[in-house]
């Protein structure tokens, strides 16, 4: 787990009308689990898996609480963009055709990152994202996400 | 509908027959490619349109397949097999597991047999990861419904054939009336008046409106004007012929001809008139034997045709012909015997006829009177010594005699002085008819020299026969009989004779002559009423004959 301030002053640097409420606040944003969870690290394609409904199980194969922000919040925008470089339109869309059919569940939304913090650390299970590294021994960081250079590029 | 056909296997029907056979076969050729043709464009445009159909959904299936939804995935293959063009549908995850599929596939794929072409391919539709396109999650395979593919294309290939079926007999039925009124109809009409003319009933084909400038009024140009050229021909051999035929009617000239065998095939009036012969007579003839029935010598006739069938040439001859009323009568007869032409005219015999009765008569009285002494109907001089000197170049050849008597009448000039000269005619006439009496042959002759010196020739006899001694007893005998005369009254007068022969008196016509005539004049001075042979040559020596 590392704290790097530098990240919210590089996104408080950058920051820009699109992503009003963290900006210039961080260029990385750290995905994090609860610390008794024996995951240690987390690959970018296992992050898009568990995001994206495809799977909803660790890759050491404990079962996966995945938390997200809310929809239309600057955290998500930021977050999907980086990971999958879609926007949250595309995203959206995607999520709309598997509401469809209800087999597949959405991450549970988490407002803001301290309730994302108090869920991670309530929940062993549960895997989410923050714009600040986490300061408690609570949490483990598994993925740093590094943000997309030019907000709204495609990959 | 009635097209007019025209009469049976024209023209029209055969061609029209053939030119919708010929329709018929292309249809069916048609029909083959077109229903090739729209099975192709139909699997074209099918594949074409699943491709498109496809592509709708590729996104959602690949998001399906990403997330392993099923559901959604089979929402999905519902909705495609939905598509009428679908026949099958499968949609495997990135390992190839099955993870949706709609329809059997093999229901969608009929044996290849069936169709005599390959399967179709599906549609193969590779899916990406939505989140990384490089990743495949999945792949959507379609295949087109090849039933309703088929029945679709074999629906248009129908409608393209029945269409063109429409077309071709629309087609066919236009070419039909076209033909019809352009050809056909101007053609039989024409045939139909060609056929119905007969030769001599001249009426011009008919022109239909419309053909002036083209074959048809062509060929009505044509043969009305060769009909019209064969009109007046017809014409004038019709006159010509009219001509001959009152020529042959009228003529009195009587024509004939006979078959090889001598039956009467045809004759003219002339003939009938010749022979004195009716209708029935005619027909009588006609079933007899012609020469036999008509010729008095059929050798004659029958020699005369052979020889003019021979020759080659027109003989003529005189003929003499048994009228029917028992009558003779004579012809001159000209006979040709057909040689050439037509086979079945060969040996015909043409004869034609003059009545030459009268010339022939004319020429027999001329002759006789030529010959003849008009008063006693004995040979008269001329020819007593034109026959003579005959018989003795005759005599001379086969080594024969010839009397000669010589007679005068005693007492004739008294007679005549006492009665007249009619009364002496009569003398002379039945003393001529007495000498005709002895005449022994055909080649005796008795002839009168003038007043009334009567001669008499003995073919055959010699002067010394014993037989002439008795014809001259005779002669003298019966010349010396009473005359009776036209009014009751006699006549008395004798015969002095004298006798010569060839060669035993004479050696010519003249001097036998001379020598009976000396013998004659013996006679008389010895008497009269008696006869005197002539004494031979150079030593004459008389021998009295009293009576």
């Amino acid at each position: 787990m590392r704290r790097d301030r530098r990240l919210c002053l590089a996104c408080g640097l950058s920051g820009l009308a699109l992503w009003p409420s963290w900006s210039g606040a961080a260029e990385v944003l750290h995905v994090v689990v609860h610390a008794g969870n024996p995951l240690t690290v987390l690959t970018q394609r296992e992050l898009v898996a568990l995001y994206t409904g495809r799977t909803r199980a660790f890759p050491g194969g404990g079962p996966a609480r995945v938390l997200d922000h809310p929809r239309d919040s600057p955290e998500r925008q930021a977050f999907y963009l980086s990971l999958t470089g879609m926007d949250l339109p595309r995203i959206n869309s995607y999520w709309s055709r598997l509401h469809f059919t209800g087999q597949v569940q959405p991450p549970r939304t988490v407002a803001g990152d301290a309730a994302m913090r108090a869920e991670l650390l309530h929940d062993p299970t549960a895997i989410g994202y923050l714009t600040q590294a986490p300061a408690d021994s609570g949490l483990r960081v598994v993925h740093q996400l590094r943000l997309a250079a030019s907000p709204g590029a495609q990959p | 509908m009635n097209l007019g056909w025209p009469r049976t296997l024209s023209l029209h029907g055969r061609f029209v027959g053939l030119v919708t056979l010929v329709a018929g076969v292309l249809l069916v050729l048609a029909a083959l490619v077109i229903h090739q043709f729209t099975q192709r464009h139909e699997e074209r445009n099918s594949l074409a349109a699943l491709q498109g159909v496809v592509s709708a959904v590729e996104k959602t299936a690949a998001i399906g397949a990403y997330a392993a939804d099923a559901v959604l995935l089979q929402e999905i293959v519902d909705g495609l097999a939905r598509h009428p063009l679908v026949g099958a549908i499968v949609v495997e995850g990135g390992k190839g597991q099955r993870l949706a599929g709609g329809r059997v596939p093999e229901a969608a794929m009929p044996p290849a047999s069936a169709l005599g072409a390959d399967p179709l391919p599906p549609v193969d539709t590779r899916l990406a990861s939505p989140f990384d396109m490089h990743e495949q999650v999945g792949r959507l395979r379609v295949w087109v419904d090849r039933q309703s593919l088929t029945q679709r294309a074999r629906q248009q290939a129908q409608a393209l054939v029945v269409a063109m079926a429409v077309l071709v007999g629309v087609v066919l039925l236009v070419f039909n009336q076209l033909a019809l009124r352009l050809l056909s109809r101007p053609m039989a009409t024409l045939a139909h008046e060609l056929e119905t003319m007969t030769p001599g009933s001249y009426r011009p084909l008919t022109l239909a409106a419309g053909h002036e400038r083209d074959e048809i009024g062509t060929v009505v140009r044509a043969a009305n004007a060769l009909l019209a050229s064969q009109q007046r021909a017809l014409a004038e051999v019709a006159a010509m012929e009219a001509q001959y035929r009152q020529i042959f009617d009228t003529t009195s000239a009587g024509i004939f001809v006979l078959s090889p065998e001598g039956r009467l095939i045809n004759s003219n009036p002339a003939v009938g008139r010749l022979l004195g012969a009716d209708e029935s007579a005619m027909k009588s003839l006609r079933e007899g034997h012609f020469p036999h029935t008509v010729f008095c010598d059929p050798t004659a006739w029958q020699e005369l045709v052979m020889r003019a069938s021979a020759l080659g040439e027109t003989l003529s001859a005189d003929l003499e012909v048994r009228r029917f009323d028992g009558s003779a009568r004579w012809v001159h007869c000209l006979v040709s015997v057909q040689a050439e032409q037509r086979p079945e005219d060969r040996g015909l015999v043409e004869g034609v006829l003059y009545d030459v009765t009268q010339r022939r008569r004319a020429e027999s009285q001329a002759l006789h009177r030529a010959e003849h002494d008009a008063l006693t109907g004995l040979k008269n001089r001329n020819h007593v010594e034109a026959a003579l000197a005959q018989r003795l170049r005759q005599a001379q050849g086969n080594g024969h005699s010839v009397a000669l008597l010589f007679v005068d009448l005693d007492g004739f000039k008294a007679v005549n002085d006492a009665f007249g000269h009619d009364a002496g005619d009569a003398v002379l006439v039945e003393s001529a008819r007495r000498l005709r009496g002895l005449l022994r042959r055909s080649s005796d002759i008795a002839g009168r020299l003038g007043g009334d010196e009567l001669v008499l020739v003995l073919d055959g006899a010699d002067a010394e026969d014993p037989q002439v001694a008795e014809l001259a007893d005779r002669l003298v005998e019966r010349l010396s009989m009473p005359v009776r005369l036209g009014d009751g009254r006699e006549a008395c007068v004798g015969a002095s004779v004298g006798i010569a022969s060839f060669p035993r008196d004479a050696a010519d016509a003249a001097c036998l002559l001379r020598a009976a005539d000396a013998a004659m004049y013996t006679a008389k001075r010895g008497g009269k009423g008696r006869w005197r042979r002539a004494v031979a040559m150079a030593a004459p020596r008389e021998v009295d004959h009293a009576q």
